[in-house]
């Protein structure tokens, strides 16, 4: 084949005088060159533009709907004959970031004048309807409200504040917003930020030429890239997918990428997005984005309720949010919000009028709002979620949960264990900080959670004591023995037998428990013995009913966890948090019917609505006539028993009705009681676990009547069953005529009344029937 | 078992139509006007569903809870009665329509206001029994009797849902025993 190459070449040689023509062939190669890096850049482009696609369109979706649930507290009701005082309310406006004005002018400002409280209300779509923002007037008493009236003098039966902003499910999350929908938001705000940022954003396709050529030019002139000459659709795309960096590529880029964005999605839905994404501030580790939280962390208002000074500032902002910052930089921040009025005035956005008015006004930037912080309550919250919903939708969804938590009562209870512990500290000459203490608020009748305390420092996220610290309950658990007595037929008149005892454990122990004073009391009633909460007795009593009697008690009382078939539980030889023992005592105060304790009224969803409601459900565990009397022995412990410092100390019309628990060398301080629709647990005691000198009474009790004293719970009418009957009795329980000196009134189940004696002094407490004759006395 | 589910379906039955029946007789609430209409005696027309009562009952707008006028009343401490029977009518005007729910949450806002009025039970077992959910209906209803014992035809009224809510579980024999209950407080009401 290479032999007959040459001939072909010698052929060829004459073409070799065309050699010249084929310089001009050169720009064909040019071209073709050309062309064909062309085509490759061009495909290179494509699968560039199809990665950037799949960027903006996965970011901008994703973004739009990847917003984690909030939490919100209970709303504070308002109406004539609510018992909240001036004061309190106040302090739950300043909670909520209300801000004292002359007049309440805006939403989210109030004045005070004597005991009158002007309210300019923000409004708030809870999840059993909106309640719109509004100005209404409250008068108040000693007692609470005593007139409400709206704006006009019309007088309003019932309304509601917004509820307080609980923080975000997860933390870990910084950035956080209240997410507006386009037509919610003013329109002038809307329409000054597309003047001011990007005047042509109805025309353009995503990329300004002239904003480029300007920031080019201007770049090329002073040799670095300094300007941009950046759409809306820009800086949302470098907001949401790039780097701040300025460099060549980046610009490409986001001018690709905002191409990309303007060809998927509506102008509309661009500008929602921005302002709902723009960045605005920042408040420790949490990022303030959107103008619906601009407007509250700047001003303390709506994004409704905004002024037109406040609308140029938070537009202003937008530039340098760190850089004009109007709390730290306020002569730089009023120089770019007057800017920014100027353009408004020169584009006919606002009159000459508004614009003398709003150039005039100070920036009027609000305090900082104080970050809300319940770490125990969220832990409980997140607790509950966890068994209805998935993580991913917890973060994802944008979903709002209304919880039971009461912001006053919060405050109240964080308040008294933080001062109270000291003061035990104190007085039992302890070294300090060495208590701890938690408290479980809660409404017997529905069983919200209304307050929660996981620590004397709520701030601090750690060991959830109301939660996690189980600890042994002591006496707590002796309603459980009383109420099997009372079921199988027992009377509160009863004796019990109060001598000493000892008891086989079961594994070849012996338990032997002894009374607090180590005195024997003889034969008290069975009110007395639970009253004044004697161990012996307790132990005799429940091992004449049986364990398994207790112990099913025990269960349908609330308490699911296993336990140990001994006879030491009954004297609280068992562990158990404070929420498990609010558990516990829900069904007590809820007469007799169970219902699961709870956190969360509703959780909505922004597009579906109410996703669910935690409604009230009761379960029948126990008769009312049984639990109407262990209630009754529990008052008598509140009046005459261990904790008869309640009577003392709380107001002596209220019915209060509660249990020391104190352990194996006061190791744990417990009280759990009621009054009015309120259940308080409380507990004190070590980390270590180690003694302390202090029992239910003394460490927990103070701690129970400081709360209740400042909630001043509602005091309720009493339900009595009609088969209980009240009977004047004597110290030996036997119904004595009512003159006698000794005689209290008890209640009975109609039918198990005890024996009538017309002397004061009669002792035989053992029914005529079953008394022996003289003459079986006598040969028996 | 065929049987069994006839009965069942017969018991909820007849539980809806005593359940429009109980709509007329909220004990303690002073009954909206609009609701006193003949409409409100006829439904117990046979082939009525729930929501097919609600259209009989000529549907009402709730009043708004900001534009009552003042009561006449001295505005001192009432309570929050004032607001929980106005809750209450209000909730009557929701269930006359068929809207449980919406009824239920009146409901529950009133009860976190005044938590041991015993009517209160008595209405949210009624909407508990509207939204067919029978065996909570009649816990309700069980718990509104621990509450108090001022007037018994408030147990009376209890006691009627407590035998619907039987008889609509197939609880032949509970039924009769709440009816007997009902009987003993109706006789206690007698002068």
């Amino acid at each position: 084949m290479t032999r007959k190459n040459p001939p072909k070449a010698s052929k060829s040689k004459p073409q070799g005088t065309s050699r010249p023509k084929k310089s001009p062939s050169k720009g064909p190669i040019v071209v073709k060159l050309f062309i064909q890096l062309s085509l490759v850049g061009a495909c290179l482009l494509f699968f560039w533009l199809i990665y950037l696609n799949a960027i903006v369109r996965e970011g901008f979706e994703g973004r739009r709907f990847k917003i984690p649930a909030r939490a919100y507290s209970e709303a504070q009701e308002l109406y004539v004959g609510a018992s909240i005082s001036q004061a309190s309310f106040i302090s739950l406006l300043q909670q909520l970031g209300y801000r004292a004005a002359d007049e309440a002018f805006q939403a989210g400002r109030y004045s005070v004048r004597g005991a009158t409280v002007t309210v300019f209300t923000r409004g708030f779509k809870f999840w059993d309807g909106v309640e719109r923002a509004g100005k209404i007037r409250l008068q108040f008493n000693a007692e609470g409200i005593t007139g409400l009236n709206a704006a006009n003098g019309e007088a309003l039966l019932l309304t509601r504040l917004d509820p307080l902003y609980l923080g975000q499910i997860y933390p870990g999350l910084t950035e956080d917003r209240v997410l507006y929908s386009l037509d919610t938001i003013p329109e002038r705000l809307v329409l000054g930020l597309v003047l001011v940022e990007d005047e042509r954003f109805f025309q353009h396709w995503g990329i300004s030429f002239r904003g480029i050529a300007r920031a080019l030019f201007a770049n090329l002139a002073s040799g670095q890239a300094s300007q941009g000459g950046s759409t809306l659709t820009n800086q949302l795309v470098k907001n949401m997918y790039l780097s701040s960096e300025k460099t060549l590529t980046r610009k490409l880029n986001e001018a690709l990428m905002s191409i990309v964005m303007e060809l998927h999605y509506s102008k509309n839905d661009i500008l929602e997005t921005y302002m709902n994404e723009v960045y605005m501030g920042q408040q420790g580790a949490r990022s303030i984005n959107g103008f619906g939280l601009g407007a509250e962390f700047y001003f303390g208002t709506t994004l409704e309720g905004l002024q037109i000074h406040q609308q140029a500032m938070l537009i202003g902002l937008i530039k340098g949010p760190s850089y004009y910052n109007p709390r730290r930089h306020p002569d730089r921040a009023r120089q770019r919000r007057d800017t920014i009025l100027s353009v408004w005035l020169s584009q006919g956005l606002i009159s000459q009028a508004e614009y003398q008015r709003a150039k005039a006004a100070p920036l009027d930037i609000a305090n900082k709002p104080r970050q809300t912080n319940y770490p125990a309550f969220m832990d409980a919250l997140r607790r509950q979620l966890a068994s209805d919903y998935r993580t991913d939708d917890l973060l994802a969804e944008g979903l709002t949960i209304f919880t039971t938590l009461d912001p006053l009562a919060q405050t109240i209870a964080e308040q008294q264990v933080a001062e109270i512990l000291p003061q035990t500290e104190r007085r039992y000459g302890l070294a300090a900080d060495g208590l701890e203490g938690a408290a479980v608020l809660t409404r017997p009748s529905t069983g919200d959670i209304l307050a929660l305390v996981g620590g004397r420092e709520p701030r601090v996220a750690g060991f959830n004591r109301a939660l996690d610290a189980k600890r042994p309950v002591g006496s707590l658990m002796k309603p459980a023995v009383y109420l099997a007595a009372l079921e199988q037929g027992y009377t509160l008149a009863d004796p019990v037998n109060d001598a000493e005892v000892t008891i086989a454990a079961g594994d070849g122990t012996f338990w032997q428990p002894k009374n607090y004073d180590r005195v024997s009391h003889g034969q008290p009633m069975l009110v007395d013995a639970l009253a004044k909460s004697y161990n012996q007795a307790t132990a005799r009593l429940g091992m004449e009913l049986g364990l398994i009697g207790v112990f099913d008690v025990i269960a349908r009382l609330g308490v699911s966890d296993s336990i140990p078939l001994v006879p030491s539980v009954m004297l609280g030889a068992h562990g158990m948090s404070p929420m498990e023992v609010a558990q516990m005592y829900q069904t007590i105060s809820g007469n007799g019917f169970y219902s699961e304790l709870n956190a969360i009224r509703a959780v909505s969803h922004p597009q579906l609505g109410v996703i669910q409601r935690y409604d009230l459900k009761v379960s029948k565990r126990f008769s009312p006539e049984s639990i109407y009397l262990l209630q009754a022995a529990l008052h008598e412990a509140t009046v005459t028993g261990t904790s008869a410092s309640i009577q003392r100390l709380l107001p002596s019309h209220w019915w209060a009705a509660g249990k020391t628990g104190t352990t194996d060398d006061n190791r744990d301080a417990w009280f759990s009681g009621f009054t009015g629709d309120r259940q308080l647990v409380v507990w004190v005691g070590r980390d270590d676990n180690q003694t302390t000198p202090l029992t239910g009474a003394s460490g927990a009790l103070p701690i129970w009547i400081e709360i209740m004293a400042r909630l001043q719970p509602v005091q309720e009418r009493r339900g009595l069953p009609r088969s209980v009957i009240h009977r004047d009795v004597n110290d030996a329980g036997i119904a004595v005529p009512n003159w006698c000196d000794q005689a209290r009134s008890l209640p009975f189940i109609s039918g198990t009344e005890p024996p009538e004696s017309l002397s004061c002094e009669e002792q035989d407490n053992i029914p005529a029937t079953e008394k022996l004759k003289w003459w079986q006395k006598l040969f028996g | 078992m065929v049987a069994k589910i006839i009965w069942l379906k017969r018991a909820a039955w007849i539980a809806t139509l005593f359940l429009v029946a109980c709509q007329s007789v909220v004990p303690n609430t002073e009954p909206v006007d609009s609701l006193r209409t003949p409409e409100a005696a006829d439904v117990t027309v046979p082939t009525m569903r729930s929501q097919a009562t609600a259209r009989a009952l000529q549907p009402v707008e709730p009043p708004a809870l900001t534009k009552l006028a003042p009561s006449a009343e001295s505005p001192a401490r009432a309570d929050g009665q004032q607001v929980v029977t106005r809750l209450q009518q209000e909730a009557l005007v929701l269930q006359a329509q068929g809207e449980w729910s919406a009824a239920e949450q009146k409901l529950e806002r009133a009860l976190r206001i005044d938590a041991d009025k015993v009517d209160l039970y008595h209405q949210l077992a009624t909407v508990r029994m509207g939204q067919q959910r029978f065996a909570q209906a009649e816990q309700i209803a069980l718990k509104g009797l621990t509450l108090t014992d001022r007037s018994p035809k408030f147990k009376a009224s209890l006691w009627q849902v407590i035998g619907q809510c039987r008889s609509a579980q197939g609880d032949i024999g509970g039924a009769r025993e709440a009816r007997q209950e009902m009987a003993t407080w109706l006789v206690d009401e007698q002068p």
